[in-house]
């Protein structure tokens, strides 16, 4: 990227430092969770501005709705101040993948499931619908047109409504990766394969749990990471300690080490998901340093996602009453 | 006197309640014993069912905060999506069975779809949804088969229930008003035989000495 | 033709003193004006969320434009030397002082621009740091101040 392209960042990024200041810290954090009631803790994150209908908070349950609106908010925000609009795209095009399974599900079961779209799409929601309902893909990008024919057609076979998910989800980061590249940025291309890298170990170590053969494996493991596929389904049933060894030199080496130790000791993968989100935080985090370019856009947005995350594991454990210690161990670590 | 039935206190009537009395009575013994027997079953379920319940408790509550944790890291939608459409179906047959003349119910199930891999009940992709939802479906689909015994079990205890406190309300009618009020009954109307017979007796006793006295006069 | 040349022989010092000052302050200047402009942007996206660091991002937004300064004084100081009978040798003297502060000038002061970019950023985050960020967009300063030293003693070396 020439350093022409870095500084029309400048204005953004500067508006997007003074606006990490609102980002919920830890003390926040530790509000919520000494809080008494859920409505309590639901109270901070009103006062941290969330969403766009708080007026007063009766039912602490609308903290779904309250996080959704301020998912929307955050990429309203970041579009209208990125001069580049298509760098969001590798998140947007994430909730496509997302309406169009919603959709093609729907469809199969026969129901209407409108409850289930996001809004937030690289594709307009209401095209999308009539594109899926009317079978034209002509606009779509080209990956996802050939995901949806692909699904459509091993439905038709199998009847089998995983296929659908499992098609797509491969497609998505598929795409993901063909959008970071195209902006022709390592830091970006860089995050989408961690992305990539930390779904496969985890989806690895779920599919040991349920003792899933190497030919579902194959269709399960996302293509494009720097790990290759062929490491996790060569050792799909190596013992575990092996497994830790073969990825102890990768750039997850600590994760993994952690991770897998816990999920022995407990045959849970929840650490280990923890861990990851941790790794891609300590990755956007870099851009922290950085005062241009887009990373600290992306940086953000990635912040803000793992804050919601933050937010909705808080509020559930408040509502469902669950100790504070069982919340914080889920709890991601913060940007800020 | 206050339970006695309102009869005729005549012979013929003494007969025929002697007879319900003795019918009364083995109907008590038949009653006490099916009582008897249908509480030893009862204690055997309301056990068998205690058991069940707590088991199936264990395991709803570890499906369920497994399921919470899913729901905390993940956004709603993608749960919701990854849940929408489910792998197998499930059929269930209610049929019955006799335990002491009560009809309990008996519930099997089946699962439709491909059968030849059972532990696949997961219906969603894995790059979105979180390991912690796969712990809850599997625990899930776990506990179905429990769930369907406890409600059995459950349905039975009831209806057994039911069936003892009718039988009890039997037995009862029976040893306190039924064969008390006939013994009574019978009572009474032997006295009311007896005073009869004295009366009688009386009776022709002064016509005999009422007699006499004529024959003495005369004579 | 020939009379160019002639009146060019007579003229060149001059000449080459003209376009020396001239060099020097448009090089200097455009590069403050870039360097001012970067950092404006910075600013302005800290301004737009936070109106109250509007004095600390103003003040290392203008950190830059000190080149353009220095630029200006090089090109008085040239013009001031000019006379009518100025050497050829002369000429060329001035016109390679004006250099140094023009090319110096014109780089550091989009570098400038870029780390006091930064700095905005940085008090964005920690007002309480401004101070930090202008001495970090000083350390610039030094090579323009250096610049212009050498500028103005290769000046001093026209009589």
């Amino acid at each position: 990227m020439s350093k022409k392209n870095e500084t029309n960042f400048l204005y953004a990024v500067a508006k997007i430092k003074a606006i990490e200041n609102r980002l919920l810290d830890k003390s926040k954090i530790e509000r919520m969770l000494d809080a008494y009631t859920p409505e309590d803790a639901l109270k901070v994150i009103t006062e941290a501005d969330y969403g766009y209908s708080v007026s007063e908070v009766s039912d602490a349950h609308i903290y779904e709705v309250l996080l959704e609106e301020e998912m929307q908010k955050t990429i309203k925000l970041l579009s209208d101040i990125s001069p580049q609009k298509e760098i969001f795209d590798i998140f947007m095009q994430k909730n496509d993948y997302h309406n169009v399974k919603v959709l093609l599900k729907a469809e199969f079961l026969g129901i209407e499931k409108d409850e289930n779209l996001v809004e937030t799409g690289a594709i307009e929601l209401r095209k999308m619908k009539m594109s899926v309902k009317e079978r034209s893909f002509i606009d779509f990008p080209p990956i996802l047109r050939q995901a949806i024919n692909d699904s459509l057609d091993t439905f038709g076979r199998t009847n089998d409504p995983q296929s659908i998910d499992l098609i797509l989800d491969q497609a998505c980061y598929k795409q993901m990766l063909e959008s970071a590249k195209s902006l022709n940025n390592d830091f970006v291309t860089g995050l989408v394969k961690a992305l990539i890298d930390t779904v496969n170990i985890k989806m690895f170590m779920r599919l040991r749990a349920l003792k899933k053969n190497w030919d579902f494996a194959q269709r399960v493991l996302l293509k494009g990471g720097s790990i290759d596929t062929d490491v996790y389904i060569n050792n799909l049933e190596s013992p575990v300690d092996s497994v830790i060894e073969l990825l102890r030199y990768t750039s997850y080496g600590n994760v993994c080490e952690s991770g897998i130790e816990d999920f022995k000791n407990t045959g849970s993968v929840a650490a280990l998901e923890k861990l990851c989100d941790n790794y891609i935080m300590g990755y956007v985090k870099k851009a922290k340093y950085l005062s241009m370019g887009m990373a600290p856009l992306i940086a953000y947005y990635v912040a803000k996602e793992t804050e919601i995350k933050n937010v909705r594991i808080v509020m559930t454990g408040k509502i469902n009453k669950l100790p504070n210690e069982q919340i914080k161990e889920r709890l991601r670590d913060l940007y800020v | 006197m206050a339970n006695k039935l309102n009869v005729n206190p005549t012979r013929m009537v003494l007969t025929n309640l002697k007879r319900r009395l003795k019918v009364a009575r083995r109907g008590h013994k038949l009653l006490k014993d099916k009582r008897d027997e249908l509480m030893k079953k009862f204690l055997e379920i309301v056990r068998q069912n205690k058991e069940m319940r707590e088991k199936v408790e264990e395991m709803l509550q570890k499906a369920h905060s497994s399921f919470v944790m899913a729901r905390a890291v993940t956004p709603t939608e993608i749960i919701e999506e990854a849940l929408m459409f489910p792998k197998k179906k499930i059929s269930l047959e209610v049929s019955t069975k006799n335990i002491m003349s009560v009809d309990v119910p008996v519930l099997s199930f089946n699962t439709e779809g491909d059968s030849n891999d059972i532990g696949d009940i997961y219906p969603y992709g894995f790059a979105t949804t979180s390991g912690e939802l796969d712990v809850a479906i599997a625990t899930f689909s776990e506990v179905v088969p429990y769930m369907l015994r406890l409600a059995e079990l459950e349905k039975s205890a009831q209806l057994l229930a039911e069936e003892i406190e009718k039988t009890r309300r039997r037995v009862n009618a029976l040893e306190y008003v039924m064969i008390p009020n006939l013994n009574e009954t019978i009572k009474y109307i032997n006295m009311k035989l007896d005073e009869n017979e004295r009366g009688n007796l009386t009776r022709l006793m002064k016509v005999k000495d009422m007699m006499l006295e004529q024959a003495r006069q005369k004579g | 033709m020939e009379f160019i040349l002639q009146n060019l022989n007579a003229q060149t010092g001059s000449f080459l003193a003209i376009l020396g000052a001239a060099f020097g302050f448009f090089l200097a200047a455009m590069g403050s004006s870039k360097g001012v402009g970067l950092a404006g942007e910075a600013a302005a996206g800290v301004v737009s969320e936070d109106p109250g660091k509007f004095v600390p991002c103003m003040v290392l937004q203008a950190m830059p434009s000190t080149q353009a300064i220095y630029g200006f004084i090089i090109t008085i100081m040239i013009l001031g030397k000019i006379n009518a009978n100025l050497s050829l040798e002369h000429g060329f003297i001035l016109l390679f002082a004006a250099l140094p502060i023009g090319f110096v000038g014109f780089l550091s002061a989009i570098y400038q621009g870029r780390v006091a970019a930064a700095g905005i950023n940085m008090v964005a985050k920690r007002p309480e740091e401004m101070v930090k960020g202008i001495i970090l967009a000083s350390m610039v300063e030094v090579f323009a101040i250096f610049a212009l030293l050498i500028s103005i003693l290769l000046i001093n070396n026209v009589g």
